[in-house]
């Protein structure tokens, strides 16, 4: 019951969430300009006040939050495409195929997703330009995080695919003459998108996570473009004058996360009633 | 021998990583814009000049053989010289930073495995009951929130508003460097620390619920006792092997930590190095820090067999 509770309250906040970043950033204020006196407290004319350089904070925040839900979803979309694909592959292609896949599905999953985001933003930032738009100013933020976020998807496919590859109504529709692929697509995958959806909500949790981590040291989304986790990095250099500026993106910040995690745990209790 | 077998594959394995760590990190150098010929030539370089360090730096060989210099020379822990400022050799910058870096991850990884270990007993122990509750709910927070939300609240709390500790570090030392390092482990130290106390409660309970625990009672074994000796013994072993992955986890962190500190490691200095393009440091710090989380894996997944006696029969 608490549980039900708790789905519904993430529900509920990632819609806000989700309209917060469609329609925020542009509701009052322009996140980018310069418009007040820095450092100011909330008023009826900037909600949130207005950040170290004079920047209204309401639109900066709503800015980030597309930037998070952005690069998660785009991240997440990516990660699950790639990472069934080769958990299929991992199932069912000859076994030197097979064995290649899983070891090397193993070795990325072992490996800190921060030290391949290091060495692919290190050398390759020259790519990265603000002011873009979502889409140019996060691309090689996307590539790093989608390069580390596919293999968790690969060992669920595994371990699923196992316990369902030798049932009997694969076995029956083998019988008849289905090919792999129409077994594959039209009966063992349907009966995977309930848990997969539950995991990609913790693992989305995850993802906006390593934005904000990337962005926090210097080397994900670069200001002047808003970010949650580079506007922690800002205000935490001025938190002596004006800690509230800390407060909000932390905030948004942790509520996601908190929002991610219930709604996953909630969709996996109900698809997968052994949990309960 | 199955164990000599298993020894060797899983030697064979970390062996793999290491290539592959080493190929990746080759590849993005090979890949980065601007070389080593052209980093040294200095501004408005004559061809020729370009030229001769090319050669000289293998530059116009074909990549496999590259490859092999660079695996040749990162064996020597030769990095280069770095691309930008003094072209000072990457090695030195490495020298005068790694230390940092190891002392607070051999703390934070202290500091969690004791509270860890602690924590998890007395929440195992009481399983349901208040204590249990507590340690669930603040180990849940600790592993969802994340450590640069804590970090500026610690600071905020223990510099800012009680003024007890240093606010970041500093290069004159205003009093005794442990107490600059004190916040910084403390942060680093608490979602491995988190993730510790929740494992080692699970795995307890698990324990617990065995017949040799029974058994045990039934004897007339002292309470604490039969938690430490019987328990806990049986319950550390899967606590250990998460002590070797958390460390990927301190590695993640030494960089936010050593960058909302300014701690003057090797996270700090690969920040820096990526900020200015300079793709030798880049290599050297991901070739180090990756290189130390495979072989501290390897280490602990070879050790356990020593430490159970269960694993060496198995694997025999």
């Amino acid at each position: 019951m608490l549980r039900k509770i708790f789905l519904g309250l993430g529900f509920g906040f990632l819609v806000v969430l989700v309209a917060f970043a469609l329609f925020g950033p542009n509701l009052r204020h322009a996140p980018f300009e310069q418009l007040g006196r820095p450092s100011q407290p909330g008023s009826a004319q900037y909600w949130l006040g207005t950040d170290e350089l004079g920047r209204d904070v309401f639109s900066r925040l709503a800015y980030g939050a597309r930037v998070s839900l952005f690069v998660g979803f785009t991240v997440q979309i990516i990660a699950l495409v790639v990472g069934i694909t080769v958990g299929v592959f991992g199932t069912f292609a000859p076994r030197w195929i097979r064995v290649g896949l899983l070891r090397f599905t193993d070795g990325m999953f072992a490996f800190p997703d921060i030290l391949l985001g290091i060495l692919l933003i290190g050398v390759f930032q020259s790519a990265v330009r603000s002011g873009g738009g979502v889409v140019l100013e996060t691309l090689p933020v996307v590539i790093v995080l989608a390069v580390t976020a596919w293999p968790a998807y690969t060992r669920l496919t595994v371990t699923q695919l196992a316990t369902l590859k030798d049932r009997e109504f694969v076995v029956a529709s083998k019988a008849s003459g289905a090919s792999t692929f129409y077994i594959v697509t039209r009966h063992i995958l349907p009966q995977l998108w309930g848990i997969l959806l539950a995991v990609s909500m913790v693992e989305l949790a995850g993802t906006i996570l390593a934005e904000s981590t990337l962005s926090f040291i210097g080397i994900g989304v670069k200001p002047p473009t808003p970010s949650w986790g580079n506007m922690i990095d800002a205000a935490r250099q001025s938190m002596n004058a004006n800690p509230t500026l800390l407060f909000w993106p932390c905030l948004c910040l942790s509520l996601t996360i908190f929002a991610l995690n219930f709604v996953g745990d909630g969709l996996r209790s109900a698809f997968d009633p052994k949990s309960r | 021998m199955k164990l000599t077998k298993a020894i060797l594959l899983r030697l064979l394995f970390g062996v793999f990583s290491l290539v592959f760590i080493s190929f990746i990190t080759f590849a993005a150098g090979e890949l980065a814009p601007g070389d080593r010929a052209i980093a040294e030539a200095g501004e408005k370089p004559r061809q020729e000049v370009v030229q001769m360090l090319r050669h000289r730096y293998h530059l116009d060989e074909p990549w496999i053989n590259r490859y092999g210099y660079f695996l040749r020379d990162a064996i020597h822990l030769d990095f280069g010289n770095s691309y930008v400022g003094t072209h000072q050799p990457v090695l030195e910058r490495i020298k005068q930073t790694t230390p940092m870096t190891f002392k607070i991850a051999f703390f934070a990884i202290l500091l969690a495995s004791i509270v860890g270990l602690t924590l998890g007993t007395i929440a195992g122990v009481w399983q349901g009951r208040p204590p249990d509750g507590i340690v669930l709910t603040v180990s849940t927070l600790g592993v969802t929130i994340p450590n640069f939300v804590l970090v500026p609240l610690l600071v905020y709390v223990f510099a800012v508003r009680m003024d007890y500790l240093p606010q970041t570090w500093e290069v004159h030392l205003k009093g005794p460097e442990y107490l600059y390092l004190i916040l910084p482990v403390v942060a680093l130290a608490l979602r491995p620390m988190a993730l510790l106390t929740r494992l080692t409660r699970a795995s307890l309970i698990d324990t617990l619920q065995q017949e040799f625990m029974r058994m045990a009672t039934a004897k007339g074994v002292p309470f604490w006792r039969r938690i430490l000796r019987h328990g806990l013994r049986n319950a550390i072993l899967p606590v250990i092997t998460a002590i070797g992955t958390s460390f990927g986890f301190l590695l993640t962190g030494s960089f936010v930590v050593e960058r909302a500190f300014t701690l003057p490691g090797l996270g700090s200095a690969g920040i820096e190095a990526i900020q200015a393009g300079d793709t030798p440091m880049i290599q050297a710090t991901v070739l180090l820090a990756g290189g130390t989380f495979i072989l501290v894996n390897l280490i602990v997944d070879l050790v356990l067999p020593l430490l159970d006696p269960r694993i060496r029969e198995a694997q025999v």
